[in-house]
């Protein structure tokens, strides 16, 4: 197949403009006129807000308006729960939720007008540990939690914004029946997405419309936040994403486009909001979530997993943003992509005082599948069984029945196994006693949904894609242009895109879900297939032959076997002047989720059966050194079924982002909370990203099964699922060296060196 | 905000000249080296010089020589070049270790070794690096120059010995025969500030050690040179329990904070587990082991 050539040429429509800086961001735009926007925030944790007067902010010269939660619909917005409002109203509930906002005719005088606003505080004891909020006797980080609406069906109560639960068989009496019983806990600090683009926005009213420009990786999202804080209809807005300087999920979900857009029509000027890096750190309701697991499993002496219990608490912060599916699927990932008959899975999102947790790439799937696959070596361990050889014998293969009771098409876990274990050299490689390789496997679903695209060709020949996909630098958009070329015999090169624009493109659900090109990929598809049709009618028409015998390749339609009759499709273009033009439409549709059998899953919102299941094994090789330590990842094979691959060189960077990313949450990316429940380490010096120098050789083996009812020629995703596996292997790794799991992550040399120390490993 | 307060600037055009700028100037004038520490101090408006006098021109400073039995570094001379000289290779490969540690090489192509002296961070590598090798450095003002051994450079941290109205010009390492140095560090991830670092130098006599010093960075003031280790050191014949002994007197001397960077009881383990490390390697290349 033409898609599955190897190594085929991708030139990415947008390299040339982000390569040579001639690309414009967010930031980059300055309007006529144009004001500085800041914020207010709460720098307290929890606090009941006792004065709030903005009187002297107004007189401060050069500001032209400045809003609180009085200046707008009083209104609570979220997808999952309605809990938050634009700005706080009585209460705060993080450091960073936003009280106020001034747009003033420079910084400085936005700046001036921000100190000039009173804002008095009681303080509150802050909710910070996540056990705790759990309890019955926790103070409530919400007093009027059971009046909010979730719009998703969260199970909720008290300090408990959404509880799922997983539950097969009968976990208690297998337990009972099991040669070895394991239990373990771990806890993951959170951490974040860490776009190197702080956040932007740009508002402009004319008449009664606004266009917003923005760095969002969900256009639609932004703009149906909106519509529905401010009270606008879709078509009165319209957000326009410039170039977005990377997202990692970070940028999912409505921010702050609400609050800059009713700052511009106040004060009746273009206002400009940038952030700071501190401010990136502190505002956003995105961060990765901190997660505490307790897992237990009974394990035969053969090597079967016979039960599986578990209790997941998921830190909420302060706010739902999108977190309300996250126990639903932090509890599959603990219960794994084994063949377990008999599980009971508890999993709790709760709130507290931090900032609020949202999906960061395979949100909760690469913390519980690092406290899953270290409980699953301490399993082997238990019955001396190697680690690989009992993933062989329990995880799920194709015809298999999964955790939940769905039923496995063709999937590649084991090739995945075999394959990464094989060229790692698992088992056969000869290892310094400060080194091992560790091993895991992952899994992540795949998301079809509703997506658009539009297709023409112009009369010149030139063809356009006008997608309502958003690009946020994985390459998927740009790879849109190689699947209308397939459909119409053209080069990718022929194609423009014109992308992130809510008011051109149809909708999409944005650069989230790892869905681009599974939806929007068949949207074009579609749409490029109708243009196929009309010219394979005209090529026909010309030739006196059936449209079925007109094949279209190397630019050109020519009836099949018969190159004399052929012509060239910029012709045929050129010719649709005169007759029909040539524009084509195309939509993906969700489809219908797996059965699911023998299993019962509480508030579940329809993630516990995977379409499209994809699945990984990350084998690292890790150099420990006990007396201080330090763990060094030497390197890493990564094998991935994500289905076709249609891309190589684009899917190739996604794995090698995704382990990259996985090892600074292994290693050093963590944040840090003061006894306030404040960040200590809200700033690029003191928040370990991991950079070129610390990164090994990274190997990427694609197994590739055809998928039915996923992406194009059935593809799967490819974005999120290459962050699941890393953390795990390292720590896997480590355990090996140091004599047992660090149970802490990330697993800094601090804790590496505790837990050295504990286990009475450090050298003489 | 990134962006520094608004500030004056002249281009020295030879040593005499910024000092002359300097001591007209006052003590709100600073000199820019390589400037990746003031720089980023000033956008963030910890530092706010209303003059920035640019030392960048001033090629007398930059240098490596080996001359009346020392080996001399101009002040200018870049984070590169200390790593890529051979004579300091040769003579004292702690510079070479440091250096592949430090930062990464956009900052070392620009950063300076009297800038990082001068900076003062208690974190700083290559204080401690000067500490152990015992160097002197050389400072020089309108009347005349002063040399002031590594010990009494740092009277606090962010603070030096070098006047309103003066300019540290040069380092002097003295050469001393049977040689040997070496510099640990443990780090959050490549290239990054220190948690811990230990730098050890040695001398020779025979089967045991004349002299030697350990430096350390990132565990308090006033840590870059250790009398008590000194003491253990002279006269002592090299052994694990050597190592582990002046180890230990090392963790003990010095005051490390908790912070994000490690818990004190961390840093102290490292204190000594890293002076251990640096001592064994220093012997090691005195005795002709290890090149």
């Amino acid at each position: 197949m033409r898609h599955s050539e190897p190594m085929r040429r991708f030139v990415r429509a947008d390299g040339p403009e982000k390569v040579t800086g001639s690309g414009r961001y967010t930031a980059d735009l300055t309007l006529t006129g144009q004001l500085i926007a800041k914020f207010r925030y709460a720098e307290v944790s929890h606090g009941r807000i006792t004065k709030l007067d903005v009187s002297a902010a107004r007189e401060v010269a050069g500001v032209l308006a400045v809003l609180t939660q009085d200046d707008v619909p009083d209104l609570r917005y979220g997808d999952a729960v309605a809990d938050r409002t634009l700005f706080a109203r009585d209460v705060v509930r993080f450091e960073g939720e936003v009280i106020a906002a001034v747009a003033a005719t420079s910084a400085q005088a936005a700046q001036a007008g921000i100190d000039a606003i009173i804002v008095e505080i009681d303080e509150l004891p802050a909710i910070t540990d996540v056990e705790e909020a759990l309890t019955e006797q926790s103070p409530l980080v919400h007093e009027g939690w059971a009046d909010y609406e979730s719009g998703w069906g969260c199970e909720r109560n008290r300090n408990v914004a959404s509880f799922s639960s997983i539950s097969k068989g009968d976990a208690a009496a297998a337990m009972n029946t099991a040669d070895h019983v394991v239990s373990s806990r771990f806890v993951a600090d959170g951490s974040h997405a860490l776009p190197i683009e702080p956040r932007s926005v740009v508002a402009q009213w004319e008449g009664n419309k606004v266009t917003i420009w923005t760095s969002t990786q969900v256009p639609f999202k932004a703009r149906d936040g909106v519509c529905e804080t401010l009270g606008l209809p879709s078509n009165r807005v319209r957000v326009i994403v410039p170039h977005l300087g990377g997202g990692f999920g970070g940028k999912c979900g409505f921010h702050f486009e609400a609050h800059i857009a009713a700052l511009s029509r106040a004060a009746r000027r273009p206002v400009k909001l940038v952030f700071s890096r501190e401010e990136e750190f502190l505002a956003p309701d995105r961060r990765r979530e901190g997660i505490v697991f307790e897992v237990t499993s009974g394990v035969m002496d053969n090597g079967d997993i016979v039960a599986r219990t578990g209790k997941v608490v998921v830190d909420n912060g302060a706010y739902t943003a999108d977190a309300g599916f996250f126990p639903q699927m932090a509890s599959m990932h603990l219960a794994g992509p084994y063949k377990v008959a008999n599980v009971h899975i508890d999993a709790h999102l709760v709130y507290t005082n931090h900032q609020p947790s949202g999906s960061v790439r395979a949100p909760t799937a690469p913390q519980a599948c690092w406290a899953l696959e270290s409980h699953t070596d301490e399993l082997a361990a238990a019955i001396g069984m190697d680690p690989v050889d009992f993933r062989l014998r329990n995880c799920v293969d194709t015809g298999d029945e999964g955790v939940v009771g769905q039923t496995y098409d063709e999937i590649g876990l084991i090739e995945c196994i075999e394959a990464a274990t094989g060229a790692a050299g698992y088992g056969r490689t000869e290892l310094a006693a400060d080194e091992a390789i560790g091993v895991a496997v992952g899994w992540w679903p795949s998301f079809p949904g509703a997506s658009g695209a539009y297709v023409k060709l112009e009369a010149d020949g030139s063809g356009e894609i006008i997608t309502g996909a958003q690009e946020c630098g994985t390459g998927s958009v740009m790879t849109l242009r190689q699947l209308a070329a397939d459909e119409l015999g053209m080069d990718p090169e022929d194609f423009q895109i014109v992308y992130q624009d809510t008011a051109a493109g149809p909708y999409d659900a944005g650069a989230t879900g790892s869905q681009t090109l599974l939806n929007n990929g068949r949207a074009v598809q579609n749409a490029s297939r109708q243009i196929a049709g009309q010219l394979r009618q005209m090529a026909a028409d010309r030739f006196e032959a059936s449209p079925d015998d007109i094949v279209l390749g190397d630019g050109v339609a020519m009836v099949v076997g018969t190159p004399d009759r052929s012509v060239p499709i910029a012709e045929l273009a050129r010719s649709s002047m005169n007759t029909e033009l040539l524009l084509g439409h195309g939509s993906s549709a969700p489809v219908d989720t797996p059965v699911l059998r023998n299993s019962t899953c509480v508030g579940d919102m329809g993630l516990s059966a995977w379409i499209g299941p994809q699945f990984s094994c990350h084998a690292v090789r890790v150099k420990v050194d006990r007396d201080t330590g330090v763990a060094r990842v030497v390197s890493v094979h990564a094998a991935h079924d994500s289905g076709t691959i249609i891309n190589p060189i684009a899917a190739r960077g996604q794995i090698e982002g995704g382990v990259v990313m996985g090892i600074g949450q292994a290693l050093s990316e963590g944040t840090q909370y003061d006894e306030r429940g404040a960040q200590r380490n809200a700033a690029l010096l003191e928040y370990k990203l991991q950079t070129a120098a610390d990164i090994p050789p990274i190997h990427t083996k694609f197994v590739e099964v055809f998928t039915n009812d996923a992406g194009p020629n059935g593809a799967k995703g490819v974005a999120e699922a290459p962050n699941v596996a890393t953390a795990a292997a390292i720590a896997n790794a480590i355990s090996k060296v140091v004599g047992a799991p660090v149970r802490q992550l990330p697993m800094t040399a601090e804790r590496v060196w505790e837990h050295s120390v504990g286990n009475g490993e450090v050298a003489s | 905000m990134q962006v520094p307060a608004p500030f004056e600037y002249e281009r020295a055009t030879s040593v005499e000249n910024a000092i002359a700028l300097r001591e007209r100037l006052g003590e709100e004038a600073r000199f820019i080296a390589g400037g990746h520490s003031l720089l980023p101090m000033m956008k963030l408006r910890l530092a706010n010089p209303e003059y920035l006098i640019d030392i960048n021109d001033l090629t007398e400073l930059f240098f490596i020589t080996e001359e009346a039995g020392e080996i001399r570094i101009g002040a200018m001379t870049r984070h590169r070049e200390l790593l890529e000289s051979e004579l300091l290779a040769e003579h004292f490969p702690i510079f070479r270790d440091a250096e592949k540690v430090i930062a990464d090489p956009v900052v070392r192509n620009r950063g300076t070794l009297g800038g990082s002296l001068c900076q003062a961070d208690p974190s700083e590598d290559l204080s401690a690096v000067c500490a152990a090798l015992d160097a002197s450095c050389l400072i020089k003002s309108t009347t005349g120059e002063r040399l002031v051994a590594m010990t009494d450079f740092h009277v606090g941290p962010y603070e030096t010995a070098v006047g309103d109205a003066e300019m540290l010009t040069e380092i002097r390492i003295p050469l001393k025969a049977n040689s040997g140095s070496a510099y640990e560090k443990v780090e959050r991830r490549a290239g990054d500030w220190a948690v811990v670092s230990s730098g050890a130098a040695v001398w020779m006599d025979g089967d045991v050690i004349a002299d030697g010093r350990v430096g350390l960075a990132a565990v308090g003031p006033n840590t870059t040179s250790i009398g008590p280790v000194s003491d253990a050191l002279r006269g002592a014949a090299p052994s694990e329990e050597l190592y582990q002994q002046v180890g230990e007197i090392a963790a003990a001397n010095c005051s490390p904070q908790t912070d994000q960077r490690g818990s004190v009881a961390y840093k102290k383990h490292l204190a000594m587990e890293l002076t251990r490390r640096s001592l064994r390697r220093a012997v090691a290349r005195a005795q002709g082991q290890e090149a």
